[in-house]
């Protein structure tokens, strides 16, 4: 693990040794981690311990050991955990709705355990936030009504209330259209100015147009932190592209173009290529990633 | 050691059913609770980008009480309210005449009235209660500065939604009872208390709602609990019958004995006082779910100390002053009634009820005018008696001579006693009181069964006198005795088959006069005579026609009249009135 000693601060995220079990998997391990104000991009196949992670740094599960500090504030008692969830919005992987409200309602209710509790104040923030993602004409549909895709709007809509200083959003993109992925890279990139922003996606073309930093897991340990570029730079000079896939190759695929893209060893009658984001974070985490893909 | 393993399996199921979804997140459930560091300290109110705890709980309260609005299960209970208030304060409005349409009476059944929209309550603010959980919004409210405590206490506050709703339901039923219906009497401090039950009952069910949801996570368990609370309230509610019980007390919903409150002693406030302590104690036992300190200690013992002085006070006999006042009114009602004389007639009700003796006035003024005037000169009176005796509290009725007061009560004529008997009929009664008077006809039966007067001229007079003011389709169910509650109900098994024949009388109480079906019918066609023609040929010689002597036949003679038939043989067991 490499620790970008940039983001070392005391107003994001501080986790040290922390550690999640269950039952007898260990789904975050010893992980240590400082992370500041900007957009940090948080990649790893399903089961690395990501959601894990980003639950921990929500404050909706307590780890086993390890401390954490957000904010500013340690997470170990609950006053300060009160504090911390004043100034954070969170994103659940899968989350819920109340689909008998509208999407106003919804957001109003949200907005009410976030103690924002003056009713014209909080109305204006829920409009506010509804407009950030672009609902405002659905806003007083019921929830059930919406599109998944909006639904997932409503999501985000919920975790912009108050303009929070720290964001944790776990794949906040499932479910968006292109169109809308390109909006919300947009409304993310200025809700992220000046707030420290965790962002757990399977999009790497996402991590490689949002993010300053990205954080790479599997098996519940860190496998890489810093820049994009750098997890691209790991596989510079070993991407290819060739007419036909290498048997022996563990990590190849057919583009879109019609060649065969290899990372790794150089197959017969292959070309060098621009390492991507991609290639780097599958050279890390190998053949797992691929193979489950295939199930998707 | 069946028992054991049973009870083992019994209770790991009933703990894996409610601790399904256990990684789901409670906020406070992050681990023991340390101390806040200095830093953190007193962060809270300094942040003012945001309000309070407390601020969220009253917020929450209001949306959550909004949405019960959009609950279909609440609003099903807000149609049944109103379908309790169509039934009872608008179709059968015109039915309720008599005594049991006290405004005493009326708000004493508000507690019974509002017991299902309390269960419809229960249920959906348990659905409310449970939605984060059944929509999987858990985790992300879990990442919110609101606690679990908080969102109780809001769920709690929910119920003022459905206490607006009982405001309105029961300023309709108090609309109704003015303007629809002849309510009459005081309104005392115990119809006061019955009022507050009925608020306390709706209060308790949102409490009991929100204690289920948090210890027992499943809809279902409203539902039961719903049935069970049906079930045992009713069974505590009824012990001892038709007689008095204080045990009854106990319940949700107890049932008072079936006379006047003006002859009970009814705790309604500490009863209220009960049912709130009940629903403090829920209350409190939904927040410890979350929250253990000692101030939720300090409440729940308070609650439980509250509600066991209250069950007890409740259940205390009645004070010897109370037991000698009330037995005063039954011994000597007139000494403590108010009395209404109009001509000869004279009505008398106890003073609290004093303004029913307006409607009596309505009712009986017809027929006193279509008595003979020599007969009227005689005077008639109404008083106000209770005549279930058996049923009244121990502590009266020890205080009493039963027997004494039933031979004194019938012992003269010109008095009718009974004007309480069961049932919203009184007035029917009270004019067929005054018709048997006319013609010399007891008013009470002899023994254990009514006197035979078919075939008499003078039983049919009675029947006329009695149906005087009444619109003619009114006139005719009233004597024919299909007027709902009255006389010739076959199925009433209280009622002997030879009875049948024709009668005119509450149900379940004996008849003091059997008419034969041939008298029936005659009546019904003198009453389609000119009333005038009628009048003047009786008091031509009202002697004779009410005279045991003169037939039926003959009368109908007079009146050109084709007799109905011959007379019907005296039943078996019966004698012929005197």
């Amino acid at each position: 693990m490499t620790m970008n000693d940039s983001t070392m601060t005391t107003s994001g995220v501080l986790l040290a040794g922390v550690t999640k079990r269950y039952g007898r998997t260990v789904a975050v391990d010893d992980v240590t981690l400082s992370i500041g104000a900007g957009i940090t991009g948080l990649l790893g196949p399903n089961g690395a311990g990501k959601t894990t992670l980003l639950r921990v740094m929500a404050t909706v599960l307590a780890p086993d050991s390890g401390n954490i500090q957000l904010l500013g504030h340690t997470t170990a008692n609950a006053q300060a955990r009160e504090l911390i969830r004043r100034r954070l919005g969170y994103v659940p992987q899968e989350p819920g709705f109340h689909r008998q409200f509208s999407a106003f309602d919804f957001v109003d209710y949200v907005a009410v355990l976030k103690l924002i509790t003056d009713p014209r104040a909080r109305h204006d923030e829920v409009r506010r936030v509804l407009d950030v993602v672009g609902l405002t004409s659905v806003m007083h549909k019921r929830i059930r009504q919406l599109s998944g895709g909006m639904r997932r709007r409503v999501a985000i809509a919920q975790a912009l209330l108050g303009s929070p200083e720290l964001l944790v959003l776990d794949e906040p993109t499932a479910g968006l259209d292109p169109e809308q992925r390109l909006r919300f890279r947009e409304l993310l990139s200025t809700a992220a100015n000046g707030a420290t922003v965790v962002l757990s996606t399977h999009q790497t073309d996402d991590v490689a147009a949002l993010c300053q930093r990205v954080v790479v897991m599997h098996g519940g340990v860190i496998h890489y932190d810093g820049t994009p570029a750098g997890l691209a730079g790991l596989a510079a000079g070993r991407v290819w592209l060739a007419d036909a896939r290498d048997p022996s190759a563990q990590l190849a695929w057919m583009t879109g173009g019609g060649m065969v893209r290899h990372v790794g060893e150089p197959p017969p009658n292959a070309r060098l290529d621009e390492p991507r984001v991609e290639d780097g974070y599958l050279l890390l985490v190998g053949a797992t990633v691929l193979q489950e893909s295939a199930w998707k | 050691m069946e028992v054991i393993l049973i009870g083992a399996l019994v209770f790991g199921i009933a703990y894996a059913f409610t601790h399904r979804g256990a990684n789901h997140i409670d906020t406070d459930d992050w681990q023991p609770a340390q101390p806040a560091p200095a830093s953190a300290r007193g962060s809270a109110a300094r942040d003012e980008r945001s309000g309070t705890q407390r601020a969220a709980g009253v917020q929450i309260a209001l949306v959550e009480g909004r949405q019960l609005l959009r609950n279909e299960v609440f609003i099903v209970g807000i149609f049944m309210s109103i379908a309790i208030l169509v039934i009872f304060g608008f179709v059968w409005a015109s039915d309720n005449l008599g005594a049991r349409n006290s405004w005493r009476y009326w708000l004493s059944l508000l507690p019974v009235f509002s017991l299902s929209f309390a269960g419809m309550t229960l249920v959906a603010m348990n659905l409310a209660a449970l939605r984060a959980r059944r929509e999987g919004t858990e985790e992300l409210f879990g990442s919110l500065p609101a606690t679990s405590t908080t969102r109780v206490v809001g769920h709690l506050g929910s119920v003022w939604m459905a206490l607006v709703v009982q405001i309105v339901f029961v300023a309709t039923t108090f609309a109704s009872g003015m303007f629809l219906t002849d309510h009459f009497g005081a309104i005392d401090a115990a119809s006061i208390g019955d009022v507050v039950v009925s608020f306390v009952l709706v209060a308790c069910a949102g409490s009991l709602a929100i204690a289920l949801a948090r210890w027992l996570p499943n809809p279902l368990a409203a539902l039961v609990a719903v049935v069970a609370l049906a079930i045992g309230g009713s069974a505590i509610g009824g012990i001892g019958g038709h007689h008095w019980s204080l045990t009854r007390q106990l319940s949700i919903w107890p049932r008072y004995p079936d006379h006047d409150w003006a002859f009970a002693v009814r705790p309604s406030w500490w009863h209220a006082a009960y049912l709130l302590s009940l629903g403090l104690v829920v209350a409190v036992v939904a927040v410890a779910r979350q929250r253990r300190d000692r101030l939720t200690l300090l409440l729940g013992v308070s609650a439980v100390a509250f509600a066991g002085v209250t069950g007890y006070v409740q259940t205390r006999p009645m004070t010897d002053g109370d037991a000698e006042r009330i037995a005063a009114m039954i011994s000597d009602p007139v000494a403590l009634s108010s009395c209404r004389t109009t001509d000869e007639l004279t009505l008398c009700a106890y003073r609290d009820y004093a303004d029913i003796t307006r409607v009596w006035t309505r009712e009986l003024t017809a027929p006193f005018a279509a008595v003979w005037p020599q007969k009227r000169a005689k005077g008639f009176a109404v008083v106000w008696h209770e005549p279930r005796l058996d049923r009244l509290d121990p502590a009266v009725r020890d205080r009493l001579d039963v027997e004494a007061l039933a031979a004194s009560w019938s012992a003269d004529p010109a008095t009718w006693n009974g004007v309480a008997v069961d049932g919203t009929e009184s007035n029917l009664i009270n004019r067929l009181a005054l018709g048997f008077w006319s013609v010399d006809l007891p008013s009470v039966p002899a023994g254990d069964a009514p006197c035979w007067v078919g075939g008499q001229a003078r039983g049919v007079v009675a029947l006329w006198v009695a149906a005087q003011g009444m619109s003619g389709d009114d006139a005719k169910r009233f004597v024919s005795g299909t007027w709902s509650g009255l006389g010739d109900d076959h199925s009433d098994s209280d009622v002997p088959a030879e009875w049948t024949d024709g009668y005119v009388w509450v149900g379940d109480a004996t008849p003091p006069v059997l008419w034969s079906a041939t008298d029936i019918v005659a009546a019904e066609a003198m009453l389609t005579l000119d009333a005038t023609l009628v009048r003047d040929t009786l008091w031509a010689d009202w002697q004779q026609w009410s005279d045991a002597s003169a037939t039926t036949d003959n009368l109908m003679t007079e009146l050109g009249v084709v007799p109905a038939g011959a007379r019907s043989a005296i039943p078996s067991g019966l004698v012929a009135c005197p």
